[in-house]
């Protein structure tokens, strides 16, 4: 894409996307160490997660910031004006991704670590990382206005919401054979549901990140998780 | 290799040098230009002060004043039916010098303007009443004595002047038929009037010819004519004429019109038909630069609702070039009023005696008058010659005045 | 050739088309100025015609009222309708025509004469007012459609010029209005303006919208967008796009208008 004529305003657009690159970076990472401290019960790395979420907050702070100006001083137009609008949207969302993690995070304290709770929590991590991923590619493709990359992180949203309902009747059955295990797996139901809205959110993203890179609304799709729609 | 340069050091020596300099130049111009203004103002003044000193005293005369004891001069009228007839009848001339000779000597009558006789009759027509007693009428001097009293006139005369001084009858009053009378042939006696009129009558004649055509034309090229060769040639024609000196206008008014055409010689229509061919391509070229100076946006506006291509130019463009049209033609009829070559080429240059009553009377004009004037050999002319000039020049002075008020007056801004 | 994209999907079918033109050419000597533009204006919307400097979209606008026919070398291909009727058939008046299809110019241009005088001159010019009385109603209303009647009531007589920038193009606009045109083409008419008096004009043309068809033609993306509805992009004396002022500037169909309306031309 050809340079503008201003080159402040290059300028602006380039550091609004490496903003967004960089929250979506941070929502990522979040998200991993997350589940990384799930499994391995650490409650320091939990703390950290909890701690950086105020990062992603600064930089959604930021980020609104810059847009505001961009339109008032710019009046951007067309595609520059979808970036920006789609860029603004998009900082809400990922916030919201990582107070999910920040959620995750925040219970790893409450889950005991027995020998008992092991088996539950090892249907997650794998759900986490296709959450993640999504995140992270839906945040590329706004980086590289790539339309395709964002119809992929929309497909793959089902691939979570399947995940999903497996580990919910995982631990439904976990839950009936173990009843000991119940407040646990209550607090694990919680986390697969937030890897779910994260799953949700970042299919958000990759629908704003086709907009802007196409003008173009994507048609109306069958949204996955259907019976955890809350 | 990209040689560094220091920063331009403002305060050094070369700096300050270069700035005197420049400021040197710049008094030198302002001095220049000064010193041309000076100049111009040297001459003007001394024009104005030769004209005047030798000018004014045209518009005065010397009168001698002389008792006249009425009911004992050899005058025959009767107090109660002075009629111009009864004037006319009374031999006035005889009695003037009559009189004359009887209040200050035998060789008196000399002394007097031939034309003396009028200021008694006009004194009785004024006042019949003094027919019945002894008044003192101031009679104008004769030629030889009036350039005496003015200090330039023969031995004789200066003689008669020290004693009409000594009489104490000498004395200096305004000469009224300067500026009534028409050429003659005793300096005394001649007056502008005559060449006056036929400069107005000429430049009548001027401005009806060469205003409406010239505004027309000026018209017809900015506003229709398109812009190819033909139009080029006939703008580089009409700059042409602007410069042709004017006699070949002359020869041109000598050979058309009255070879040709056979209209009356001398006469102010011919002398303005030929200026007008002068004055013309002035009016065009003004009239043309004033059109060209109104805004387009006007001609759009107009166009723009609709208004015709007539409409626009005489509804929005003409008003607009008005005061330049106005100012070129004042300022090409001012430069006719002055010209003389042409008018000599068509016969002007006749001795005409009396004003002009109409436009195909023979007639002289003010240039062509002081022209002859300066060409007398009698010496009372130099001065009616420097008076007809500031006549001519004030004249000008009023046309130019008429421009700078009209330009004024309908200057308008958008 | 034409590389036109029109938005047809999103322009509504059932306006009243006013002017059309199809496949308008316009040379200058030699110079082709307009390569073929095909466009319809409508009665219920304002059309803005934007681009680059030089891009024909002035000159497509004087095609519109012939106020090209006063440049001696403009030549006109393709035809232009109003109502329907060739307005470059020899039997159309360019008189009447100009009447019918009214212009405002870009530096405002009052008559150097009295407000009165500028808003009589056109009906006087046609022959519209029956007498005096219908003069000075005509005068009223078409001061008042122009917004400026509350403003300059109490001096109808003074100078036209005496009025501030944008009351002098107003008042154009007022003048233009009172010869009842059935279309009003705008050329940059704000270009010389501040922003307030900018925003009165732009009020203005929105006011107007409806009783007059509108073309607008502007270097103001921001104008264009504000008072228009509909919205041509000229480049190099081409029609590149032409459709829904909103579809324009929030997703434009040709790389060329993307790149001018973001900031990305030359």
């Amino acid at each position: 894409m050809a340079e503008h004529t201003i080159k402040a305003f290059d300028q602006e657009m380039d550091k609004l996307r490496g903003l967004i690159a960089e929250m979506g970076g941070r929502a990522e990472s979040a998200i991993e160490k997350a589940m990384l401290a799930l499994q391995r019960h650490d409650k320091v790395m939990a703390a950290d997660v909890v701690a950086e979420d105020k990062r992603i907050d600064a930089i959604e702070a930021e980020v609104e910031k810059l847009a505001i100006e961009i339109i008032a001083l710019r009046a951007p137009m067309a595609n520059d004006l979808r970036d920006v609008i789609a860029a603004l949207k998009i900082v809400g969302v990922v916030e919201r991704i990582g107070d999910y993690a920040k959620n995750i995070a925040k219970r790893v304290p409450l889950i005991a670590a027995n020998q008992r709770t092991q088996e539950p929590i090892a249907l997650l991590p794998s759900m986490g990382q296709v959450a993640g991923e999504m995140v992270q590619d839906a945040l590329n493709a706004f980086a590289a206005r790539d339309a395709d990359l964002a119809v992929a992180v929309i497909e793959r949203d089902t691939v979570v919401d399947d995940f999903y309902n497996s580990v919910f009747r995982t631990l439904v059955t976990f839950m009936v054979e173990n009843p000991k295990t119940i407040s646990e797996c209550a607090h694990l139901l919680f986390i697969a549901k937030n890897i779910e809205r994260i799953g949700d959110h970042a299919t958000n993203v990759a629908e704003m990140v086709y907009y802007a890179a196409t003008g173009q609304t994507l048609p109306d799709r069958e949204r996955g998780g259907a019976q955890a729609e809350d | 290799m990209t040689a560094t340069r220091n920063p331009t050091d403002w305060r050094s020596d070369a700096m300050r040098r270069r700035i005197a300099r420049r400021y040197a130049a710049e008094r030198r111009f302002k001095l220049a230009g000064l010193l041309a203004v000076l100049l111009s103002a040297a001459f003007l003044a001394f024009l104005l002060v030769t004209m005047m000193g030798n000018g004014l005293r045209g518009f005065t005369r010397t009168e001698i004043a002389v008792k006249v004891d009425f009911p004992a001069s050899p005058l025959l009228l009767d107090p109660n039916a002075i009629t111009d007839q009864a004037l006319a009848n009374a031999n006035l001339p005889m009695v003037t010098g009559e009189v004359v000779k009887k209040a200050l000597g035998a060789d008196a009558e000399e002394w007097v303007s031939p034309t003396a006789w009028t200021a008694l009759r006009d004194a009785i027509k004024a006042d019949p009443k003094i027919l019945s007693r002894t008044e003192t009428v101031r009679l104008p001097a004769s030629t030889a004595i009036d350039l005496a009293a003015k200090g330039k006139g023969s031995s004789e005369a200066e003689a008669a002047v020290d004693r009409l001084n000594k009489a104490g009858v000498l004395s200096t009053g305004f000469n009224m038929g300067f500026l009534t009378a028409s050429d003659g042939t005793d300096p005394t006696q001649v007056g502008i009037w005559g060449a006056f009129k036929g400069s107005l009558l000429t430049m009548l004649v001027t401005l009806a010819l060469s205003f409406p055509v010239g505004v027309a034309t000026a018209v017809y090229l900015e506003e229709y004519a398109r812009k190819n060769w033909m139009t080029d040639i006939i703008e580089v024609s009409i700059n042409n004429l602007a410069a042709v000196p004017s006699i070949i206008f002359g020869l041109l008014g000598l050979s058309i019109f009255l070879n040709v055409l056979h209209l009356p010689r001398s006469a102010s229509l011919v002398g303005g038909m030929t200026l007008a061919l002068m004055t013309m391509p002035v009016i065009v070229i003004a009239g043309r630069n004033a059109i060209k100076s109104v805004p387009p946006s006007i001609r759009d506006a107009a166009l723009g609702i609709g208004a015709s291509p007539v409409q626009v130019v005489f509804h929005h463009v003409l008003p607009l070039a008005l005061p330049g049209i106005l100012t070129g033609t004042i300022i090409g009829m001012a430069r006719a009023l002055g010209e003389t070559a042409p008018l000599l080429m068509i016969g002007m240059r006749a001795f005409i005696a009396t004003p002009p009553g109409g436009i195909v009377d023979p007639a002289t004009v003010l240039p062509v008058q002081i022209f002859l004037w300066s060409d007398e050999v009698s010496k009372g002319f130099v001065e009616k010659t420097s008076a007809a000039i500031i006549v001519l020049l004030i004249f000008l002075l009023a046309m130019n005045g008429l421009a700078i008020y009209l330009r004024n007056k309908f200057e308008r801004r958008w | 050739m034409t590389a036109m994209i029109q938005n047809q999907e999103s322009m509504t079918p059932a306006v009243e088309t006013k002017m059309t033109a199809r496949d308008v050419k316009v040379f200058y000597g030699e110079k082709q100025a307009i390569k073929g533009v095909s466009i319809d204006v409508d009665m219920d919307n304002v059309t803005a015609f934007i681009g680059p400097s030089g891009c024909g979209k002035s000159t497509f606008l004087r095609t519109l009222n012939r106020m090209n026919d006063t440049v001696a070398s403009a030549r006109v291909e393709g035809t232009i309708t109003l109502d329907g009727e060739d307005i470059y058939a020899p039997s159309m008046d360019v008189v009447q025509l100009r009447a019918r299809v009214g212009m405002v110019f870009q530096k405002p241009n009052p008559f150097p004469k009295s407000i009165y005088e500028n808003i009589a001159y056109g009906p006087r010019i046609h022959g519209l007012a029956h007498g005096k009385a219908d003069l000075d109603v005509i005068v009223e209303k078409s001061l008042r459609r122009a917004g400026l009647w509350d403003e300059v009531k109490d001096r109808l007589h003074d100078s036209g010029t005496a009025l501030s920038g944008g009351q002098q193009q107003r008042l154009c606009i007022g003048r233009a209005i009172a010869v009842e045109p059935e279309v009003i083409l705008m050329d940059e008419p704000c270009s010389a303006l501040d922003p307030i008096a900018t925003a009165k004009i732009e009020e203005l043309i929105h006011e107007l919208r409806g009783r007059y068809a509108i073309v607008i033609v502007t270097h103001n993306m921001q104008q264009a967008a504000r008072v228009s509805q509909r919205t041509a992009f000229f480049h190099l004396g081409e029609l590149v796009e032409y459709g829904v002022t909103s579809d324009i500037f929030t997703n434009p169909k040709a790389e060329r208008t993307k790149d001018y309306i973001t900031g990305r031309y030359g």
